[in-house]
């Protein structure tokens, strides 16, 4: 068991590591870094798992960077090794490898703790089944993956974005796909009540049947211990070969627990206490993505956002702080964009008017075309464009840079909405490269 | 760094940079046919106008590229050498994250064919890009900066 001893040390290999490794080489070309992860595969996009099913991305296509990534890095990875026995003080951690051997003792200055999430599963029977599998990472979209000859009915429960996406691509592999979603809409956290009518009129429309208000009560199997039908909630019962659980993810954070590394309450979901500068409480340690807070730039807190732009870009501003650079993740909310069988949708900040004072919103509505603005003292505080995306992005960017609204307010969803319209100084603005990520 | 600018005071909102845009990236690359026997790609730069004011507006090229940091298939990255923000087409999954993330609304949904984002290229494989030499105002120039 050797000792090993780096500058930096990242522990993830996703959206959060790759953006620490690129942000510490843009301050800091020559200090060592080792990236550790579980997964023992080159970093992959892991929001396209769903699409290695669908079949328009290859596992070539799943790369997230080039093959030549860590070595054109100058990074050490550690794929397929589990970090664990943090010593905080020493500075140090202990790699397991995937069989349980132990391996090297890592030494560090520098940590980043970007372990992301992992899902929750709920107590219930049946779900060791053969069939039955979460999705959220690499092997599990492949073990589906080889499964797809003998599945003609699949069961997807849970409608957010894993749950929908999984969906979707399931129509494209297996005759009958049903998703199942206790609320009375689909991607709560991203839709609206309009927005999720359209996008449930899009799954159905491509024959996924879409059950709301349920949810599944029982998992059987057959006599070989694979999944052959789920019980409902009303007592629907239906045949499946293949049940994916997609209703959350939470922080994974159990490598930290006893280290002295401060988790936010559970009551706002756990994950890592950071400040802006993605530093936990203890110095020289930060943490980003999925297993971590953020700031909020719309409701101004801290709070799970565990969405890929927020896990690199955190990642990114945490390496260039590890390298001695002083920045700020501000560029944070809840931000999403699907398109389900055609079908854009793109959301931000709020989804639904919160009862306060000073709120308000517009929407504009046609036939396939939804938009909606809301509002608070005329700065935009959510944002949701179905159908049509085009130039969504003015809106997200009066939103983070808090720019009132009120001389344009009227033509915000209009046809006329664009840069010219808007005040000199703001217009000039959107004119001009951004320069600098605060 | 190469950048393209609008002179506000001179471009005349003739649209004809949205036009050739179209062309440049089109199949057939002839004007004739893009717009009669193709289905047209979507402009690559906007031209925007309120009374006698107009400019057009593409990728600014921005050193903080949000669009590269929010991609979710690693599909845009900035050149290390020029600074240029490229987009992989062929990586891209149309997923629409990088309209949503670019404040200048320069990135367009192109649904011509398989779903994929379009942005300015600066035409590679032309010395001066389309919307440029094709400005018939000289509205249009492009600079070398920093990045």
């Amino acid at each position: 068991m050797a000792t090993k001893k780096y500058k930096y040390l990242i522990i993830g290999n996703s959206a959060g590591g790759i953006g620490c490794v690129e942000g510490i080489r843009r301050v800091d070309k020559k200090g060592s870094i080792a990236v550790v992860s579980d997964e023992k595969y080159h970093t992959y996009s892991r929001p396209l798992i769903t699409h290695l099913i669908e079949g328009d991305v290859d596992r070539r296509g799943m790369d997230f960077r080039p093959r030549t990534f860590y070595r054109g890095h100058d990074v050490q990875p550690y794929l397929g090794y589990r970090a664990q026995d943090l010593d905080t003080e020493g500075r140090s951690v202990t790699l397991i490898s995937e069989n349980g051997g132990k391996g090297n003792t890592i030494r560090f200055e520098k940590m980043l703790v970007a372990t992301g999430g992992k899902p929750f599963i709920p107590p219930m029977e049946g779900l060791d089944l053969d069939g039955v599998t979460a999705m959220i990472n690499l092997d599990q979209s492949l073990e589906v993956r080889k499964k797809l000859g003998r599945v003609q009915n699949a069961v997807v429960l849970g409608a957010g974005l894993i749950g929908t996406k999984t969906a979707q691509a399931l129509s494209h592999q297996v005759d009958n796909v049903t998703m199942v979603e206790l609320a009375e809409r689909i991607l709560a956290l991203v839709t609206d009540a309009v927005s999720s009518d359209m996008a449930v009129e899009a799954f159905r429309h491509s024959g996924v049947q879409v059950l709301l208000g349920n949810t599944v009560t029982e998992v059987k199997g057959d006599s070989k211990g694979r999944v052959s039908e789920v019980i409902l909630k009303d007592g629907t019962v239906l045949p499946c070969e293949l049940f994916v659980v997609a209703i959350g993810v939470r922080p994974r954070t159990e490598f930290l627990e006893g280290t002295g590394v401060a988790l936010a309450n559970m009551k706002v979901g756990g994950g890592v206490a950071v400040d802006l500068n993605m530093e936990t409480n203890i110095k020289g340690i930060y943490a980003c993505g999925d297993c971590a807070h953020a700031h909020d730039f719309v409701t101004g807190g801290m709070r799970l956002l565990p969405l890929w732009p927020n896990a690199y870009i955190g990642g990114r501003i945490a390496g260039m702080n590890m390298a001695g650079s002083s920045h700020q993740h501000k560029w944070a909310t809840n931000m999403n964009s699907v398109d389900f069988f055609g079908f854009p949708m793109v959301s931000a900040g709020f989804m639904l008017k919160p009862d306060k004072k000073g709120f308000e919103e517009i929407t504009r509505s046609e036939k396939d075309r939804y938009s909606k603005v809301i509002l608070k003292d005329d700065v935009i505080q959510g944002l949701i464009m179905a159908g049509e995306v085009d130039r969504a992005g003015i809106y997200l960017g009066l939103m983070r840079e808090k720019v009132k609204t009120t001389s344009f307010k009227k033509e915000l969803l209009t046809d006329d909405f664009a840069v010219v319209h808007l005040p000199f100084e703001v217009k000039e603005k959107i004119k001009q490269p951004i320069m600098e990520i605060e | 760094m190469k950048r393209i600018y609008a002179i506000e005071e001179v471009c005349i909102g003739c649209h004809l940079c949205e036009v050739y845009c179209q062309v440049e990236h089109s199949r057939s690359r002839n004007i004739i046919k893009t717009f009669k026997d193709e289905v047209p790609p979507p402009s690559r730069i906007t031209v925007e106008e309120d009374g006698p004011v107009s400019f057009a507006l593409q990728c600014r090229h921005c050193p903080e590229p949000y669009c590269a940091y929010a991609c979710i298939a690693g599909a845009i990255y900035q050149d290390e050498q020029t600074g240029e923000v490229i987009q992989d087409r062929d990586k891209c999954i149309g997923c629409w994250t990088c309209v949503l993330s670019c404040t200048k609304g320069a990135i367009r949904a192109d649904t011509r064919g398989p779903r994929k984002a379009a942005k300015c290229d600066l035409c590679p494989g032309r010395e001066t890009p389309a919307c440029i030499e094709m400005c018939p105002n000289d509205a249009l120039y492009i600079v070398e900066e920093e990045f």
